[in-house]
């Protein structure tokens, strides 16, 4: 579904993707790892449209994003949390998650303000939204500011939005760094499932264990470029990969 | 009649450009449009009017006056609110607001002082004019596009020559970088502070000298100087001045096709054309979607 | 008696005006410099078409509220699509542009002589005369803008602008338009300015452009301030304020001249101060991001 070619992508003279190609599976989890700088969030930006290519492009179901708005990528069904960690913070937890919620008719002026048929939507809305908070485990902070939970209660919050935004594609920056141990399992298992219903999940990660427990495919990039692509058994024992973190 | 208005839009464009350049350095230095500005050169404009009147119309010591109260202010102004507002971590919308509730408490309370009349500062020395080809230009518009070659000048070279202006510039592009090589940036603001309130004063007490004090004159030269800083592209100071020059020009000429109520209007008018077609400016580099 | 009404109904009216620019600033975050100049053209729309052609109240009113969102739209339009910084200084643009029109197109405004002699309003056979009567139509206008700004601001829509306010970014990648939504508050916050500038004018009688300056702009912001961004109460607190300081300054014996530069000064100092300490103001809801 997911297809970059040939991408490349320049800032101000430094090369941050070099002629990048993959082919994303329909569903399952991709890992992408690397150091810092080999073009994991610029491939991420792309992908969920917040940057264009300088050449080459990344099509998602045969759309090219290069061509879509953000918000337009969003609404093909890609979800993805921000490296520097954003959400709503003077509003709650539960408006946090209500607002992802995709296709809500009340966001219309004319329903907003003639108030009809919105009623039912939101209280369904507000239902789904407990529920998945209740699965990443934020059942005791629904009513809390945003801003004045833990950074790691933050990250399942962003994690909460990008499920209930029902995106058939999810792209986490990290999704359990600074996160709780104990929050660790529950969150592999909800990744898991997400895989189960058939979406794509693509994390940034640099944490070897998790990779090895959900990554069907990992994608290791260095420098912009991509330098293997593979099950990760087979890339991990590499002693090239590990160089490359090394150095 | 045409070399008259080139003349004329020259001179007010001198004087906008001025203008556009400490605005632009203020926010090339805060990263947010600094309406208070206005209020530091309208003190720096009265200050030099009233010491010019009690040191018997020496305006040197005036000038000096208008530079310093400036200088002060602007540094004043910065360190008790907006330096605060920054270490509390103000969003810019506001400290925007802030910046626009000290310029009009400010420009009112100068009316409340010295009232709402023109006064007239600047003696007959100063309206001496000589011909040129068709155009008259008097010595005190010789001197405003004097002062502003000199001003503009030291600028430059203070930008592009120092090793200050490499850091202002370094800063501009990347403060986080730029405190990593242990530049501190409330320095720097400082000194950006300084040297935009020392050059806009100079520009107010020109404009001041020519058609006289008011507590709106740094208002009305702010208006054009942001237009001026837009339409330049906000970050490059030489676009700026460009822009402030046009539009001097633009302005003359626009009041003399139709009336001088209509300058300020059709000035706004080029700047959402502006808006519309090229936002970043004639000079500046695009503008780059949201960082993400 | 006579005299409280009259205060009275200027409160009503510009709460309505308030409650338009909170939803803007207070809920969306977006600075507007231009309310006076829809407040303006409101008024003078309704001046005109009714001095000039006889039309009816609410005809003058949907007129002048049309114009102002046709307005306020096109100049979102113009620098939302940029950046938000920028939607500033567009307003910045349109209100002197907007004065300038009022003051210099004399053909057309009568420039600093205003538009004298505004026939009393007659709505639906109800004929508006009396103070009192001006009193219910004033704050009937305002409930129907707090209805309506309650409405939206308690709905999924309300929701989106509220989180335009905090991080334009993270809401549009959760697949909200958020160009969209701007525009559409934008220009419900200019037709509800224009509707409390019809009221004004036909109050009043009598209309001058010194009433719709940028100085009257920055005075509302302050005002919205003041009573507290993003609640439903604070523009109404903002409002009194507004009305009742010039009066209790005239009251003590102030000048008019004076009494115009001290609120200014109260005003703009208070606007300092409330985003130094307390940016919520007296009811806001919001902080600005302290």
């Amino acid at each position: 579904m997911f297809l970059c070619e040939k991408l490349s992508k320049t800032f101000e003279g430094v090369a941050a993707l070099v002629d990048v190609e993959l082919r994303f599976p329909e569903s399952g989890v991709v890992a992408v790892m690397g150091p810092n700088g080999a073009g994991k969030t610029t491939l991420f930006n792309i992908m969920s449209g917040w940057q264009r290519p300088d050449s080459g492009r990344c099509t998602f179901g045969a759309r090219n994003l290069a061509k879509l708005a953000p918000y337009q990528v969003a609404r093909l069904g890609v979800a993805r949390t921000f490296q520097d960690l954003r959400f709503i913070k003077e509003v709650s937890v539960l408006e946090n998650v209500l607002l992802a919620r995709p296709k809500q008719r009340g966001e219309s002026l004319f329903r907003a303000i003639f108030g009809i048929g919105i009623a039912d939507a939101e209280r369904q809305n507000q239902e789904l939204a407990t529920n998945i908070l209740t699965l990443v485990g934020l059942q005791d902070k629904i009513g809390s500011r945003a801003d004045e939970i833990s950074y790691g209660e933050q990250k399942l919050l962003t994690l909460a939005c990008c499920v209930a935004s029902e995106a058939s594609v999810l792209l986490l920056d990290e999704p359990v760094a600074g996160v709780h141990p104990g929050m660790v399992r529950p969150i592999s298992s909800l990744l898991l499932s997400l895989k189960a219903q058939g979406k794509l999940v693509v994390l940034i990660e640099h944490d070897i264990e998790i990779i090895r427990d959900l990554a069907d495919q990992v994608i290791v990039m260095d420098s912009g470029r991509v330098i293997a692509v593979g099950g990760p058994h087979d890339v991990l024992g590499r002693p090239e990969i590990l160089k490359a973190y090394i150095e | 009649m045409f070399t008259q208005i080139l003349f004329n839009g020259l001179v007010a464009g001198a004087i906008y450009a001025l203008v556009a350049l400490g605005f632009s350095l203020r926010f090339q230095a805060t990263r947010t449009f600094d309406f208070s500005y206005a209020a530091v050169i309208t003190l720096s404009a009265y200050a030099a009017g009233k010491v010019f009147e009690y040191s018997g119309a020496n305006w040197v010591i005036s000038a000096l006056a208008g530079c310093t109260t400036a200088g002060t202010v602007g540094v004043l102004l910065d360190v008790t609110i907006f330096r605060p507002m920054r270490r509390s971590g103000a969003r810019e919308l506001a400290i925007l607001l802030a910046s626009l509730g000290t310029m009009v408490a400010v420009a009112n309370s100068i009316s409340l002082g010295f009232g709402d009349r023109q006064q007239i500062i600047g003696s007959a020395v100063t309206h001496n004019s000589i011909a040129l080809g068709s155009a008259r230009i008097t010595s005190l518009q010789l001197a405003t596009i004097y002062v502003a070659l000199m001003v503009g000048g030291f600028c430059w070279y203070a930008y592009h020559r120092t090793r200050w202006g490499l850091v202002m510039r370094a800063l501009a592009d990347d403060e986080v970088l730029a405190r990593c090589y242990g530049i501190s940036r409330e320095r720097l603001i400082l000194q950006a502070t300084i040297l935009a309130a020392v050059i806009g004063s100079s520009a107010a007490i020109l404009s001041a000298m020519d058609t006289g004090l008011s507590p709106l004159i740094g208002f009305q030269l702010l208006l054009p100087g942001v237009v001026a800083s837009v339409v330049g592209g906000m970050g490059r100071l030489g676009g700026v001045v460009i822009a402030g020059c046009a539009i001097g020009l633009i302005q003359q000429a626009a009041g003399w096709i139709t009336s001088a109520g209509w300058q300020d209007p059709i000035l706004f008018a080029i700047l959402l054309v502006f808006l519309l077609v090229r936002p970043h400016g004639v000079f500046g580099a695009p503008l780059r979607r949201s960082a993400v | 008696m006579e005299y409280v009404v009259h205060i009275l109904i200027l409160i009503a009216i510009y709460t309505t005006l308030a409650t338009s620019l909170d939803l803007l600033v207070g809920e969306t975050g977006l600075l507007s410099a231009a309310q006076a100049a829809f407040f303006g053209v409101g008024a003078y729309t309704s001046a005109l078409l009714s001095t000039r052609y006889g039309l009816s109240f609410l005809s003058g009113v949907a007129a002048g509220m049309a114009l102002a969102i046709a307005l306020s739209t096109l100049v979102a339009l113009i620098s939302l699509r940029v950046q938000e910084d920028y939607f500033v200084i567009a307003t910045f643009a349109l209100q002197i542009i907007a004065f300038s029109i009022f003051n210099n197109w004399i053909d057309v405004t009568q420039g600093p002589s205003g538009v004298a002699n505004i026939p009393p309003p007659e709505i639906l056979g109800w004929n508006v005369q009396a103070s009192g009567d001006f009193l219910v139509l004033a704050a009937g206008v305002a409930a129907i803008a707090y209805c309506l700004v309650s409405r939206i601001t308690a709905s999924p829509f309300g929701r989106v602008l509220r989180a335009i306010r905090e991080d334009d970014v993270f809401t549009q990648a959760q697949g909200k338009n958020t160009l969209r939504f701007k525009l559409e508050v934008s220009g419900i916050s200019a037709g509800l300015a224009a509707a409390a500038g019809s009221v004004y004018a036909y109050y009043l009688t009598f209309i001058d452009p010194t009433t719709f300056t940028i100085t009257q702009s920055i005075l509302l912001i302050s005002m919205v301030i003041l009573g507290g961004a993003g609640s439903r109460m604070g523009p109404l607190v903002g409002a009194a304020f507004l009305v009742v300081l010039p009066e209790a300054l005239r009251f003590v014996g102030i000048s008019s001249a004076s009494a115009a530069n001290l609120q200014a000064i109260l005003y703009g100092a208070a606007l300092v101060g409330l985003m130094m300490v307390r940016p919520r103001g007296l009811l806001g809801r919001y902080s600005f991001g302290q």
